[in-house]
């Protein structure tokens, strides 16, 4: 207990004193025993449509017009500026807002309907687009920032500022872990993605949330873990018997201590040990079948790559880690579009469908939440000079594609709609907090009732905003939803 | 101040920019205290995080005290602390005229900043024996010291 606990255990006392006592200091005494051990996981408000999350973020931003919100009247009217009254004003970046004009730019890669539902998808994604019938394409999002920091901490934590807990800390503190020997949340950073902007820490980091739904990243390489190895020099058998010395030393300390955090940090040390034998088993996918690699594609051999990280996801997932966040850079065509975004492309469509379908064959993909998507568009203009095969496109914020797949969304459905520029969301927008909402509400949460105290205030993923967007939810979801109208 | 981390971090992180990436000290520098630790927001050092040292993006009244796997993994590994722990099993062995009890008792109250109960002297003679290299063997007591309750928690 810290001395701000042990004051507000006080001022507690000296008030349940002054109204009710007896029932006031009993509750009281409940309270410090179990703030001193784990915090308990919440349990879901209501029967959850899914039990983990994998969320591929593409980031950068990729284009929606060169993946699944292809605009023919970009084609035709390739080089006219952009007619202002679509822009309607709108405060552009520095990177595009000085420009004399902003030539439309149609795009480079054709587009056609796929599957039963008939749903638009680029020729650049020729995987996604055989299973299209398992997505909820969302082409309606809309966000408030312009660059790419406030964009990406927006989506990874619900607030354009730095310091609160990422959406895979508020999972894991929602729900807790589903394995003992593995931690909640886990992130995976791909190594095949062009490094053209950074990431943070911070974007899983567990702000003012409980260290422990922190995200683990894992690294490609012998140690997934930092510090996961024994040191030089010690042995395995060394090591155990480091842990029973610890035993033996809490031991000895709680009896003479009392503290219930003694027990948890024994038991914390020997999840530890049982990381050094989990982790490297979960990251080992040298028992996977060829059939398997023939699936995510050949670099899945290649520890560290997108399509080896799809692939560590579904072992996660099968595992019962809660939330994988999985990043890839290099989606910022801001230039030289038509080649690199194919590049971009080629990464990662064959390894996306592959996760769908695999964790669809597992039986997992019911209630497994599959999330793709970056933190804005991009503009229906070209940035820099629009030459005959070649283009560019700035940040969008105002509208941008992500689809949703599994867990209780609604598979082969497109929602909501642009304008026939792709500038502006004609119906159905989705907010970046009404996301956070249905991603709660799937794992069985009110994203107004999931709160943490800090500075004085109850905090959620969605501040004070966010709604559940209905209409992104399967058949099935729907009765248990309105219950709670 | 650049103390030792595990190569690539910042690379693996996505947070270095231009390729930059982390080059630890070496020599003296390395083993100066953690005031002085060089920080980059965007992959802080990962001891430092695993300790519930704040990210300071915001301004913290209150610090955390948390209680993860990772904390046993650092302090039994990270050489930030393997190297604290064999340089204080190097004191310890140097003590003159000192027997094996003293010498765990010595480790342990450096740590702990108290004398250890006879329960707690037994449990680290019972490491002790694991090894037979005498400097090897205090490290490793030493080390495990660190990640007990008595040397993290204030009572």
């Amino acid at each position: 207990m810290n001395a701000f606990d042990r004051l507000d255990v006080l001022c507690r006392a000296r008030r349940a004193f002054l109204g009710r006592a007896s029932l006031g200091l009993g509750a009281l005494a409940l309270r410090s025993l179990v703030r001193g051990g784990d915090e308990p996981a919440r349990a879901p408000h209501f029967a959850p449509r899914c039990k983990r999350v994998v969320y591929l973020f593409q980031a950068g931003g990729p284009s929606p017009f060169e993946t699944f919100d292809p605009k023919p009247l970009l084609r035709e009217r390739h080089g006219e500026p952009l007619p202002d009254s679509v822009r309607g004003g709108q405060r552009l970046t520095g990177m595009s807002g000085n420009q004399a004009i902003l030539p439309l730019a149609g795009s480079f890669a054709a587009a056609r309907r796929h599957g039963r539902a008939g749903i638009e998808v680029s020729d650049l994604l020729p995987h996604t687009a055989c299973i299209v019938d398992r997505l909820c394409v969302v082409r309606s999002l809309h966000t408030e920032a312009i660059n790419h920091d406030p964009a990406i901490t927006f989506f990874c934590t619900g607030s354009q500022i730095s310091g609160r807990p990422a959406m895979g800390a508020w999972a894991a503190y929602g729900l807790g872990s589903d394995n003992r020997d593995l931690p909640a949340f886990v992130v995976l950073v791909s190594k095949d993605g062009a490094r053209d902007q950074p990431l943070y820490a911070r974007l899983w980091g567990t702000g003012f949330l409980p260290g422990e739904y922190q995200g683990v990243q894992f690294r490609p390489g012998a140690s997934p873990v930092l510090f996961l190895a024994n040191p030089d020099g010690v042995s395995e058998a060394q090591r155990a018997a480091q842990i029973d010395a610890l035993a033996a030393l809490h031991r000895d300390q709680l009896a003479h201590e009392g503290d219930p955090a003694i027990e948890a940090r024994q038991a914390q040390a020997e999840l530890a040990f049982r990381m050094q034998s989990s982790v490297p088993e979960v990251a080992d996918v040298s028992s996977e079948p060829d059939e398997v690699f023939r699936l995510y594609g050949d670099r899945a051999r290649d520890p560290g790559t997108y399509a080896a990280n799809c692939l560590l996801a579904r072992r996660l997932l099968e595992r019962g880690v809660r939330f994988v966040q999985l990043f890839h850079q290099g989606w910022d065509q801001h230039g030289n579009l038509p080649a690199d975004l194919t590049r971009q492309c080629q990464q990662t469509d064959q390894a996306t469908a592959a996760l769908v379908t695999d964790l669809e064959r597992r039986g997992l993909l019911d209630d497994t939440l599959v999330v793709w998507g970056g933190e804005f568009g991009r503009t229906a203009y070209c940035q820099g000079r629009l030459a005959k095969d070649n283009y560019g496109r700035d940040h969008h914020p105002r509208c941008f594609t992500m689809w949703l797949a599994g867990g209780g969304v609604r598979a082969g459905h497109v929602h909501g709609s642009t304008d026939e520029f792709g500038y502006n969301i004609v119906d159905g927008a989705v907010h970046v907090h009404d996301l956070h909402a249905t991603m709660l509400h799937l794992l069985g949460f009110d994203h107004e009732r999931l709160t943490w105290r800090f500075q004085g205030r109850d905090y959620r993923l969605t501040d004070v905003f966010g709604r559940v967007v209905r209409e992104l939810l399967g058949s099935s979801a729907l009765p248990e939803a309105e219950e709670w109208d | 101040v650049k103390p030792y981390q595990p190569p690539g971090l910042w690379r693996d992180s996505g947070a270095a920019w231009g390729g930059a990436d982390y080059k630890p000290d070496t020599g003296p520098d390395a083993h100066r205290r953690s005031l002085y630790t060089f920080r980059k927001r965007t992959a802080p050092p990962p001891d430092m995080q695993a300790l519930d040292g704040t990210s300071r993006e915001v301004c913290v009244a209150r610090r955390q005290e948390t209680n993860t796997p990772l904390q046993t993994l650092v302090l039994l590994g990270d050489p930030v602390f393997t190297e604290c722990a064999q340089a204080l099993a190097a004191k310890a062995a140097a003590l003159p005229g000192a027997d094996a009890d003293a010498r765990l008792a010595f480790v342990f109250a450096s740590l702990a900043t108290r004398t250890p109960r006879e329960g707690e002297l037994a449990a680290l003679r019972a490491l002790h024996a694991t090894e037979a290299d005498p400097l090897r063997a205090l490290t490793l007591v030493a080390s495990t010291v660190m990640a007990s309750d008595a040397a993290m928690v204030l009572r």
